[in-house]
């Protein structure tokens, strides 16, 4: 079982999800700038950008707009240390839905068109993606015996590989990546949700942001887990980096689509993935076939 | 109906476009002195060039091409803003805002 | 049934503009939305009329300088045509060197304002690296006619009679250098633009206009060649150079696009053919006195069709220049395009028709 030191390094763990997932995303940018053909900003920009953010004062529209965005912020917070502890992976995954939830109310609580529609995309955005995860987190609980995260033992990627692919289309709709960066569509709808957020009330909404990525990244590393930590750690460290190479890639050879394009690609093909996955591997267990 | 300075010509316009293809180009209005308008509608027909000319009266509402040729909607709201003139059925304000001086009038102070 | 449902879902007007990242320039599109539908469309105008058919009169050698700047984008096509209209009514002509010069600058600018329309639509519809792509080979065209012109932007190399400044021969054979590059690397980006599926998945089927509506709006340049109208008024005045216009019958965003990529093929082959028969001879000739009468002049610029008509009357300022524009035609056409469409698809359609408010609104 885990002692305080244990307790200890993963409550570290989880207090540094912002600034990993924070160079993670200047990675990205400046694998994006340099497959455009740019210099890109230094890996640490993002982090800056957060900093800077937090310090403006920033005006809002109302507080109930606030309140919900400090409300999404907790909740995807409290769902990431759900994760990190090996908890109840269902547990972190719900949490995270109310606080995505919570980020739509906050853009709803404000009377701007351009608002509401970006409330609206990024509810089709959960639709879209809520319903694989689901299958995902049960699809581990299956394989492993129980949802617990701490229980999730092995390489479970070799069980369920459909089902860890499902994943990469769901991150890249998360990560807001062409051709599924719907909800924050600049050139449609300006910033879509955060669009009457500046200062340090964006900044809240961008580190829920960066809770959520942290919450989707974990589920994703459950299915890479090995018993030696330092391996454990390359390999997990190498799935990340390629998923990121990966979303890359994809942003930049592609326009964006519709919204209903990116449901019905997700509602079909990756739940179908993940469904087909989880019933192959029900017939496999049961000895019906192999 | 009729009785417009430009009735006449308005009519020939039209009649240009229907019978053959026939694209308005633009409409020039030109302050000649003394509250007197020029109208040149200026036509394209198989690259070539065809103006039509008319005189208008500063004070009077003149006929409009919109109701037969959608383009002369604009062209007939700029000319409304910028030299001062009216067409029959269609508002200004394309680029002035209300209560501005037409900028294109001969007898405006800031030339 | 469908009365319900038009009763359900709400209403909203979203002001698209005039501040929109989207557009380049400021415009207002009122869109009265159903959910994401576009069902109504009202265009406001304004945000960037500068009075510069008032400005131009005021004297007619500083208009030289002054109407280039009534757009960025086509500013050497207002002073070919302004400088061509005074040399009508000089009744001076032009050198044939002066003449080619002319010609070639024309071009390149056509080439630079097809590849930022191009490359705009690219980023209009979220593909950001072909966007990049298309604005690294608009740059080496920038940097040419930096070399000859000795500006990016505002050529400044007309006067009335001629041009002002000359070709070398090293400039000619870089001239001509450069077109091959840049064709070869071009043809690689048209077939993204042809062929990519997500590209073809949010321009075609968009913003059509039919070739009747198009008529009766009277649109002009590529807007007017992606619907089947075959004007191209480079077929009159490009003696020498066969030259036949692209037509296209789908009307939608897609063809509008493609009708530029083709042009920008059309325009490197013309920039070469001119540069290497360019001719000897003088730059430009004199004129005396104060220009008198009046006179029409056009030309095709990227846009469509331009037309100056210059009235004078013997003094130094003149007394009604009239600039009739082709986004000023072509933007009204908006109004037909864009109800029933998805609010998606505004920036998209309103991007493949170029809009260029400085030239719509002087």
């Amino acid at each position: 079982m885990s002692s305080m030191f244990e307790q200890a390094a993963l409550l570290a763990l989880w207090a540094a999800v912002p600034l990993l997932v924070g160079v993670l995303l200047g990675l990205d940018r400046v694998l994006t700038a340099r497959l455009q053909g740019r210099r890109g900003p230094s890996v640490l920009q993002s982090l800056r950008d957060l900093t800077k953010l937090l310090h403006k004062k920033g005006s809002y529209v109302n507080r109930s707009q606030v309140l919900f965005a400090y409300g999404a912020l907790a909740l995807q917070a409290a769902a990431a240390l759900v994760l990190i502890m090996g908890s109840d992976v269902l547990t972190a995954f719900l949490l995270s839905g109310v606080g995505c939830f919570l980020m739509v109310m906050a853009a709803l609580s404000v009377r701007s068109p351009y608002s509401h529609l970006g409330a609206q995309r990024e509810l089709v955005q959960m639709m879209a993606t809520e319903p694989v995860v689901m299958m995902v987190v049960l699809s581990l609980a299956y394989a492993s015996g129980s949802f617990l995260g701490a229980e999730m033992e092995g390489m479970l990627v070799l069980a369920l590989p459909l089902a860890a692919a499902a994943m990469v289309p769901v991150l890249l709709i998360r990560l807001e990546k062409s051709p599924y960066d719907i909800a924050t569509a600049h050139s449609e709808i300006v910033s879509g949700p955060y669009v009457e957020f500046s200062g340090r009330g964006l900044g809240i909404t961008k580190l829920a942001h960066w809770f959520e990525l942290g919450v989707m990244f974990g589920i994703l590393l459950l299915f890479f887990r090995l018993s030696d930590p330092a391996l454990d750690l390359v390999v997990k460290g190498l799935v990340v980096l390629a998923v990121v190479l990966t979303t890359a890639v994809i942003d930049n050879t592609t326009a964006r689509l519709t919204r209903w394009r990116m449901l019905r690609f997700s509602l079909t093909l990756c739940l179908g993935a993940v469904m087909l996955n989880l019933i192959v591997l029900y017939l496999v267990d049961s000895g019906v076939i192999l | 109906m009729s009785g417009r300075s430009n009735t006449e010509t308005v009519a020939r316009v039209a009649a240009m476009m229907r019978e053959k293809e026939t694209r308005l180009v633009t409409i020039v209005a030109a302050d000649e002195g003394g509250g007197e308008m020029e109208l040149i509608y200026v036509l394209d027909r198989d690259g070539e060039l065809i103006t039509l000319r008319a005189r208008g009266r500063r004070d009077e509402e003149l006929e409009s091409l919109s109701p037969a040729y959608k383009g002369a909607e604009n062209m007939e709201r700029e000319i409304i803003d910028l030299v001062g003139l009216s067409f029959h059925g269609v508002r200004g304000g394309l680029f002035l805002g209300p209560g501005d001086d037409p900028p294109l009038r001969k007898d405006d102070k800031g030339a | 049934m469908i009365k319900e449902r038009d009763e359900m879902s709400r209403t909203t007007i979203i002001p698209f503009g005039p501040q929109h990242p989207a557009f380049l320039e400021p415009l207002n599109l009122s869109l009265k939305l159903s959910e994401e539908t576009v069902i109504g469309a009202e265009i406001n105008y304004g945000y960037n009329h500068r009075g510069l058919e008032k400005a131009l009169t005021s004297d007619f050698r500083r208009s030289i300088y002054m109407c280039e700047r009534v757009c960025g984008i086509c500013s050497f096509f207002h002073s070919t045509a302004y400088c061509q209209s005074l040399e009508s009514l000089f009744q001076v002509q032009v050198p044939e060197r002066a003449r080619y010069i002319r010609t070639i600058m024309m071009e390149s600018q056509r080439l630079t304002s097809h590849l930022l329309a191009l490359g705009h639509t690219a980023e209009a519809i979220g593909f950001e690296s072909l966007f990049m792509q298309l604005f690294r080979e608009r740059e080496s065209i920038m940097r040419m006619v930096n070399d000859i012109s000795g500006n990016r932007v505002h050529y400044s190399m007309n006067a009335i009679g001629g041009v002002r400044r000359d070709i070398s021969a090293q400039q000619r054979s870089d001239i001509v250098s450069r077109m091959d590059g840049l064709e070869v690397r071009f043809e690689e980006l048209a077939k993204i633009f042809e062929k990519d599926p997500t590209i073809r998945a949010r321009t075609v089927g968009k913003g059509v206009l039919t070739p009747e509506i198009a008529r009766s709006y009277g649109v002009v340049g590529p807007v007017a060649r992606a619907s089947g109208i075959a004007q191209d008024l480079r077929e009159t005045y490009c003696q020498g150079l066969s030259f036949r216009p692209v037509v296209r019958e789908e009307g939608d965003a897609y063809a509008r696009s493609m009708v530029r990529v083709e042009e920008i093929l059309r325009s490197i082959d013309l920039i070469r053919q001119t540069a290497s028969e360019l001719p000897g001879g003088a730059l430009n000739i004199p004129f005396r006195g104060r220009p008198t009468g009046e006179t029409f002049t056009r030309l095709e610029a990227p846009r469509g069709e331009l037309l100056y008509y210059v009235r004078a009357k013997g003094t130094t300022d003149l007394e009604r220049i009239k600039i009739k524009t082709p986004a000023f035609v072509n933007v009204a056409a908006l109004s037909a395009m864009v109800p029933g469409c998805e609010m998606a698809d505004i920036p998209v359609i309103t991007v493949s028709v170029d809009p260029c408010i400085c030239c719509t609104e002087r």
